[in-house]
């Protein structure tokens, strides 16, 4: 149901459709934050580890210098040098290490602690302990009598190091999510407008104003690409509409003719027949009147299968269904064998010059091509001149060249010459549908043939040239 | 080569078309060729007629439901070779190509003049009647020797260019009987076009020149309508 609404978009359903759009814009941006932020999260955790170590590294690498410099003072000193100093280092401030010496049965010599921690590792070990419902971090060491020096620091000294670092970390990763999500916004917002824009003129065409094009902006990017892309297929579809348009009117122009001569053929004979009188034959004037309205048929039926003719072979372009290795010199050869009877007669002489010149297409297809170009040029050449044909190749491109020495098509038709219909106005009086020359150009489609039209001086010169296949 | 002679069997020809008028048309025109027909409007039905031993089958090429090229398929692969006219709606060129490329015999495009159809259907026929082609044709005093490609009138000889000479066997195959000209486009020049300037009747006039000149009988003659017929009528 949705869906299908969706399609149908009309103005009255905006709102929906501008809610599904943006949803999808929303839910990419939304992922991306939420990368973001995971990302971050695991760095700032890996740096805390990282600093956590280190810090705890930091306590204990002092805690053994210490405790091997006391061992020293044990040597130099004695016991009672060593209780010396472990007093004064316990006027240090606090936060500061904890100490405590025992003798070899365990009393207490001096220290911050009352009692040797009874899970405590035997010497070079690190252990943690609680004392006082507090927690600690000790290493020791005995000396020679027996005796035995503990020195640990309290955790919180630790944690406090800690706290102040993640501290530091958080705050730079909250501010930077911050800033992805204000950057987020900005962007989507951006974002918003411009596919709107291009939102806004297909709304526009589909309501029926075609020539609504998306503004395009400065800067060069994909979404002025797909702006100008749009610009582009509308343009195209512009072009194709007016054709469809101006055809249906030339067609109904067209047909009117030879439809109203056959009706009046056919009244003709009727009449023929209903007012003869009785003893009189009226054989011979319905015949004829009959005869003219088969030839204005068969002239409505022409005019449609050249249509048909027309169209199949636009349909066909781009297929490469029933293209097959061809060369277009076999296939002047063959247009003129059947023109050059009609040269000869007009006395026009036809000067071939055809080399090699693969092509990929339809044969048939092909030979209409010619016949056509040979067919106009022949019609309006004047006698005793000459129409030339060339084919060949150069380099990867195949070529043709037919040139008459007729009048010649005024500049203003060359443009116009291939559409549908399309007639110059001084040969109005010469037979032809116009229609030929849009088979032509249609035929040139399907086989991926340039064609131009060029003054000959005199005359006209059509030009193709193709891929070589 | 006048029409079959229907007197040793009746010549019988299916007519698979469902649109009532068309199906009459081709009806009316074949008893002047010797040809009784019979006529279905439906496909399915049609293909089991078919098998019923006819000499031709003439089949709508747009059948409801169905394409009348199918039936054709159908018939082909039970082995079934009569020949197939089919009648069609699709006028392009590229049409004709496909239906004789999937087993039609002959193809032609709706509309189309009875001179046409007529002449299509009497070339289909003696094809199937499997007549060894003749190599010798004769009309009136014209003697045509198909395999080597020689024409005498009267004894005397004609150089005609092979064109021509194609031209000429192809009307003589019809004599008495009008050939269209789009009938000759497609035989001699293999084109299944009319090109807007009547090249046919350029090329038919000089064979013309060639054939009746100097005869107090003309051969070849303008038909009604967009064809010719080869047959002897005193020259004017």
């Amino acid at each position: 149901m949705r869906a299908v609404r969706a399609t149908f978009c009309k103005p009255g359903q905006r709102t929906e459709a501008v809610q599904l759009r943006k949803t999808a814009l929303l839910r990419f941006m939304a992922t991306l934050v939420v990368l973001f932020v995971v990302t971050s999260a695991m760095m700032t955790a890996l740096a805390y580890r990282t600093a956590a170590l280190y810090t705890q590294d930091q306590i204990r690498a002092i805690i053994v210098a210490d405790l091997s410099g006391m061992a020293d003072l044990w040597q130099r000193l004695g016991p009672a040098g060593l209780k010396g100093a472990i007093e004064a280092r316990q006027q240090a401030p606090v936060p500061r290490r904890l100490y405590l010496l025992v003798s070899a049965d365990g009393e207490k010599i001096t220290g911050d602690f009352d009692f040797w921690p009874n899970n405590l590792a035997k010497d070079q070990a690190w252990t943690h302990f609680d004392h006082a419902g507090e927690g600690y971090d000790g290493l020791s060491t005995h000396f020679a009598d027996g005796s035995r020096l503990m020195i640990a620091h309290h955790r919180s000294v630790h944690e406090a190091m800690l706290r102040g670092l993640s501290a530091d970390l958080i705050g730079p990763a909250l501010l930077g999510l911050l800033a992805a999500g204000l950057a987020s916004l900005v962007i989507l917002g951006k974002l918003f407008r411009r596919i709107d824009r291009i939102n806004d003129t297909c709304r526009a065409v589909a309501a029926g104003d075609l020539a609504a094009r998306v503004p395009l902006d400065a800067r060069a990017d994909e979404f002025r690409e797909l702006g100008s892309n749009v610009n582009t297929m509308l343009d195209r579809i512009d072009v194709l509409m007016r054709g469809v348009r101006t055809l249906s009117d030339a067609l109904a122009h067209e047909m009117r003719t030879p439809i109203a001569h056959l009706r009046a053929g056919l009244d003709r004979a009727a009449r023929e027949i209903e007012t003869a009188p009785p003893d009189q034959p009226v054989r011979e004037k319905a015949a004829a009147a009959l005869a003219d309205g088969v030839r204005e048929a068969d002239g409505v039926i022409t005019l449609f299968t050249a249509l048909l003719d027309i169209a199949a072979t636009e349909a066909a372009e781009g297929s490469p269904e029933n293209l097959v290795p061809l060369d277009m010199a076999d296939l002047v050869h063959q247009a003129v064998n059947l023109y050059e009877g009609v040269a000869e007669d007009r006395g026009i002489q036809l000067a071939i010059s055809a080399d090699p010149a693969p092509i990929l297409g339809e044969k048939h297809l092909l030979v209409r091509f010619l016949a056509n170009l040979l067919d106009n040029a022949l019609k309006f050449s004047p006698k005793g001149k000459a129409v030339s044909i060339t084919c060949g190749f150069v380099d990867q491109a195949g070529f043709l060249t037919l040139s008459d020495q007729g009048p010649g098509m005024p500049e203003a038709f060359r443009d116009r010459a291939f559409e549908r219909f399309a007639r110059a106005a001084d040969a109005k009086t010469t037979p032809g549908h116009g229609l030929g020359l849009s088979l032509v150009w249609a035929i040139a489609r399907r086989h991926r043939i340039a064609i131009s039209l060029h003054d000959g001086a005199p005359g006209l010169r059509v030009e193709a040239c193709w891929p070589l296949p | 080569m006048a029409d079959p002679d229907g007197a040793s069997r009746a010549i019988r020809a299916l007519i698979i078309e469902d649109d009532p008028v068309m199906a009459q048309h081709i009806a009316a025109l074949l008893p002047p060729l010797g040809v009784a027909p019979d006529r279905v409007a439906e496909g399915a039905e049609g293909l089991k007629a078919a098998a019923r031993g006819y000499d031709l089958l003439i089949i709508d090429r747009m059948l409801p439901g169905l394409d009348g090229l199918d039936i054709v398929a159908r018939l082909r692969s039970l082995e079934i070779e009569t020949p197939v006219l089919i009648v069609s709606a699709l006028g392009r060129s590229s049409n004709a190509v496909e239906g004789l490329e999937r087993g039609a015999d002959d193809y032609i495009s709706k509309p189309f003049s009875d001179d046409e159809f007529q002449a299509r259907v009497r070339a289909l026929l003696r094809r199937a009647r499997r007549e060894p082609s003749p190599d010798i044709l004769l009309v009136e005093d014209l003697e045509i020797r198909i395999k080597a490609r020689t024409v005498h009138r009267a004894g005397q000889h004609l150089a005609l260019s092979p064109k021509e000479f194609e031209l000429l066997n192809c009307l003589a195959e019809h004599a008495g009987s009008v050939v269209p000209r789009v009938l000759l486009l497609e035989r001699v020049w293999n084109l299944r076009f009319d090109p807007q300037t009547n090249v046919v009747d350029v090329h038919v006039s000089r064979l013309r020149g060639k054939l009746d000149e100097g005869f107090p009988t003309r051969l070849i003659h303008n038909a009604r309508g967009e064809g010719y017929i080869l047959q002897a009528r005193p020259a004017d």
